[in-house]
């Protein structure tokens, strides 16, 4: 083995450690939470803590009986499902028309649907409150829906126009001389092609609804409050009760990361907006 | 009568003109080229065919029928794009059957025509596959499968062989011959290549900036360039160009006094352009036989044929072509001769003051 | 595509954003200039700019504008540098690298109230959390990060939660890095060094500036984890604006000041966008 190749494993060796020390660290604290949940409130608070212990499953019995998080968990997923199936029924077609058909001020429009993401959620905080609670949309799972839509949405249009212009132009025309409608375009090339774009847009707007907490803690309550507003009302100190926090935490953010490690490269393309691929 | 035919076609992209007044008459069964350098605007002309942009002003019509403001997909012509735009999530089957199954055709027929054209281009165990698992020829040969299916009035041709390995290439022209005699379809054929425009045309359409400089057979180009621009882009390797000076039929150029034969310029004719030999018609010879004396610069050995580049002491480089086995080396001094009713002559504007007769010789 | 149908087909998203923005945000223009308090309802008379000087010449006003900027500024220069170093230290193929990545980027997807709550209750508690038992152990005494460093605390926090998302956007650019310009540089004999400073950065511009542009998108929000752990105080330390106007909002039912602080933090917004977007909407190859 030559000095330079030798050399060269060294360093990849150090920086494989390296990476697994700072990986581990970072992750330490979702480890120690689903730790955590496994303990007994006596357990949880040991000073020194407690890295070996005998585990058990109360603590998420407890939780579910307690605060029913099966309920909250229901609502999460109906607002974030909701939300993101109607963005999409939006924001597709206005992807596609930006995408193939682009003019002077697509790009205008693309940074002002940017830039409403920029309006801070408090700026609009009062009339959307006062809007809703005249209209019987608070604490109701369609006024939150329609509120998640509409604050995705600029993510969703942009996220599926850098997909569909990955679709090469002359494969559209090649379908138009084949006697292709805009229909027979959109269903036989777009579409297929699309697909995969569109799914990690679909999945990125369901992370964003499920862990949104600003609108989900303001304008729900008892009725139609998401896992998010289960998790906040943990949090006034009622008595040391952390395996419990540990154990509603864990279930409420277990679906949601296991979607992010499936599918952490289609994310980063649509968060990124295309820019890093 | 004309099947094809552009009628002062012009096309603008904003403020730009890039067509700039285009006629073409292309006869039924004809294989027409569009040759010319990058940016003339053959790709937009043929594009302007397709459908795909429209003209800014100006007619096409096709087969009798004007098909200026007609989609597309309504003008029945087929079109082989230079990255073939195959339809990639789409086995080879479905995209040679893609424009049929658009138009209903029922199962049966579908496949017998699928088949049909699978069988010609030997596409035949490949039916099942994707145009990712595909070799460039093999996606090339589905691209003009295609286009063959649905047996449309006029091929067009964008480039299909630019993206082709050099022995591809060539076998790849003789089949695309081939396949125009036994199809006799009109086809409009681009490319930069005028080795394929000589080769393939029954007609050559010239074309630089977005005008039409020359259109005819390809040997009426090569025998009879109209201008230098046109003599410059036929033939390979490019014609000799030396300014000249021109008093009835004596050419005077780089310090050489040609007579030339009679009746090869029109009329009595005084005055300063140029004058240009193919390297084909050259010849070296000893310096005291030739025209003209050089230096050898390069010589370039193919094998069967070795190009010598010769410096004049004007500075000026002849290319000349001469045998593979010539016993010639660089820095040798050099005569150079030529074949003298083989002159182009071309005016102070570049417009040609020649002319020779286009006969094809018999083999003996 | 003709188009009329491609205005048809955009149509509808430009309409919904519109009135979002439009609706809720000359409601919230008029809120500012009425006075209007929900513990007082009826006495709704017009005040001018009384509302804008009251939420001014709040105390809390400053400290919360200082705070959002701190929070933002710190969070960004912290993703963006450790981002930068992570990526490169993990873009080798060592083993286990695609472990090593899920691990990474776990934090991001961590609900941020869940992000608080575990780093308010286990990791910083004085008594209970992990680092009160590591400075214990180190023979230090355990400090109370959310009384004696509220601000850094929840810089802490958020970053945390961000490094992620940076470390992956950086890690993904540099898989595109052109291999043969390295070589070429290396022939030319550039260090390692080098390379890394003229090369290296120059390619992760364009993912720099758009890892700034969308963390500040919803870092000049941050809400939840103030929420869930200091409640904007202790005092001022931690409110930025977002929270702030809540408080007056929500916590004080004073419509009339808190539209005219969601305001403020429109124009906060509008700024730092329209300053980003200029710098950077270049480099998102539209």
């Amino acid at each position: 083995m030559s000095s330079i190749t030798r050399q060269h494993n060294i360093q990849l060796w150090v920086r494989g450690i390296f990476a697994w020390l700072v990986a581990l660290i970072l992750f330490f604290p979702i480890f120690w939470m689903v730790l955590t949940s496994l303990k007994t409130e006596i357990q949880a608070i040991a000073v020194p803590p407690l890295l070996f212990f005998e585990p058990t499953l109360e603590n998420y019995s407890i939780v579910q009986e307690r605060s029913d998080y099966f309920k909250f968990a229901m609502n999460s997923i109906i607002t974030s499902f909701g939300s993101t199936f109607l963005g999409l029924l939006i924001a597709v077609p206005a992807a596609y028309s930006m995408a193939f058909s682009p003019t002077r001020s697509t790009r205008g429009v693309l940074l002002w649907m940017l830039s409403t993401k920029m309006l801070p959620a408090v700026g609009v905080l009062m009339p959307i409150y006062i809007l809703f609670r005249n209209l019987g949309l608070l604490d109701t799972l369609t006024g939150l829906t329609i509120i998640l839509t509409l604050i995705n949405l600029p993510i969703l249009v942009w996220m599926l126009y850098s997909y569909f212009r990955d679709i090469p132009n002359d494969i559209l025309e090649a379908a138009r001389l084949d006697g292709a409608t805009v229909g027979d375009e959109i269903r036989h090339v777009v579409l297929p092609l699309g697909i995969g774009g569109i799914a990690s847009t679909a999945l990125l707007a369901i992370v964003l609804s499920w862990n949104e907490a600003f609108w989900s803690l303001n304008l729900t309550s008892a009725n139609s409050g998401t896992v998010a507003a289960m998790i906040a009302s943990y949090s006034s100190p009622e008595g040391l009760f952390w395996a419990k926090l540990s154990a509603a935490s864990t279930l409420a953010c277990a679906p949601i990361v296991m979607l992010g490690w499936v599918c952490q490269k289609q994310l980063v393309q649509g968060l990124t907006f295309g820019a890093v691929k | 009568m004309s099947y094809l035919k552009l009628k002062n076609v012009k096309k603008s992209f904003g403020e730009i003109e890039i067509i700039h007044g285009v006629d073409l008459d292309v006869t039924e069964g004809e294989f027409c080229v569009f040759v010319g350098p990058s940016g003339c605007g053959k790709s937009t002309l043929l594009r302007l065919i397709a459908g795909l942009e429209t003209v800014s002003s100006g007619s096409v019509s096709l087969a009798g029928r004007d098909i200026t403001e007609v989609s597309p997909s309504q003008r029945d012509l087929a079109m082989v794009f230079q990255s073939y735009a195959l339809y990639p999530h789409k086995t080879v089957r479905q995209n040679l059957g893609f424009a049929l199954m658009l138009a209903k055709t029922p199962k049966d027929e579908l496949d017998r025509q699928v088949n049909e054209a699978a069988e010609k281009l030997q596409l035949t165990p490949l039916l099942d596959r994707k145009p990712g698992e595909l070799s460039g020829g093999q996606r090339q040969r589905v691209a003009i499968g295609r286009s063959i299916v649905r047996k449309p009035k006029l091929f067009l041709f964008d480039e299909p062989l630019s993206n082709l390995d050099a022995a591809l290439r060539v076998q790849m022209r003789i089949e695309l011959a081939q396949m125009h005699q036994q199809l006799a379809t009109t086809m409009v054929y681009v490319t930069h290549d005028q080795v394929e425009a000589m080769t393939l045309a029954n007609r050559v359409v010239v074309l630089r900036d977005g005008i039409v400089e020359q259109q005819g057979a390809p040997m009426s180009l090569y025998l009879n360039p109209i201008n230098r621009f046109v003599a410059g882009f036929m033939g390979t390797p490019k014609m000799n160009f030396m300014d000249a000076s021109v008093d009835g039929s004596v050419i005077s150029a780089e310090g050489a006094s040609i007579a030339l034969p009679a009746g090869l310029i029109a009329g009595d004719v005084q005055s300063t352009g140029s004058v240009g030999f193919r390297p084909e018609h050259m010849e070296i010879c000893n310096p005291e036989q030739g025209l003209w004396t050089g230096e050898v610069l390069v010589l370039e050995r193919m094998g069967g044929d070795a190009y010598c580049h010769v410096k004049l002491a004007s500075g000026e480089v002849l290319l000349v072509r001469t045998h593979g086995r010539v016993d010639t080396r660089t820095g040798e001094t050099i005569g150079i001769r030529t074949a003298l009713d083989e002159a182009h002559v071309f005016d102070g504007n570049g417009s040609t003051i020649s002319q020779r007769s286009e006969g094809l010789i018999h083999a003996a | 595509m003709k188009p009329l149908l491609a205005r048809l087909l955009l149509a509808p998203s430009v309409t919904l954003l519109l009135l979002w923005m439009i609706v809720p945000l000359s409601m919230t223009i008029y809120f500012s200039s009425i006075r209007y308090n929900l513990l007082y309802p009826g006495e709704n008379e017009f005040i001018g700019l009384l509302n804008f000087e009251f939420f001014v010449t709040d105390p809390a006003f400053i400290p919360s504008v200082i705070n959002t900027l701190i929070l933002v500024g710190s969070v960004l220069f912290i993703t963006v540098v450790l981002g930068i170093a992570l990526a490169t230290m993990v873009n080798a193929a060592f083993w286990g690298r695609g472990i090593v990545r899920v691990l990474l980027i776990s934090p991001f997807f961590i609900m941020p109230t869940v992000n608080a709550l575990v780093w308010k209750n286990m990791m910083m508690h004085p008594v209970y959390g992990v680092f009160a038992w590591i400075s214990t152990t180190l023979g230090f005494e355990p400090i109370d990060w959310f009384s004696e460093f509220p601000l850094f605390s929840i810089i802490l926090m958020v970053a945390w939660q961000w490094l992620p998302f940076a470390v992956l956007v950086f890690v993904t650019a540099l898989q595109s890095l052109d291999q043969e310009q390295q070589e070429a540089a290396r022939i030319d004999g550039a260090t390692g060094w080098d390379v890394f400073k003229h090369l290296t950065i120059a390619h992760l511009s364009r993912p720099i500036a758009v890892v700034i542009m969308i963390e500040t998108i919803f870092l000049l929000s941050i809400f939840a984890e103030i929420f869930v752990t200091t409640g904007g105080g202790p005092g001022y330390d931690t409110t930025n604006l977002a929270f702030l106007v809540f408080s007056q909002a929500l916590m004080q039912y004073d419509v009339g000041v808190a539209s005219a602080g969601g305001l403020f933090a429109v124009v906060l917004a509008n700024i730092v966008s329209l300053f980003l977007v200029r710098m950077i909407g270049k480099n998102l190859d539209l």
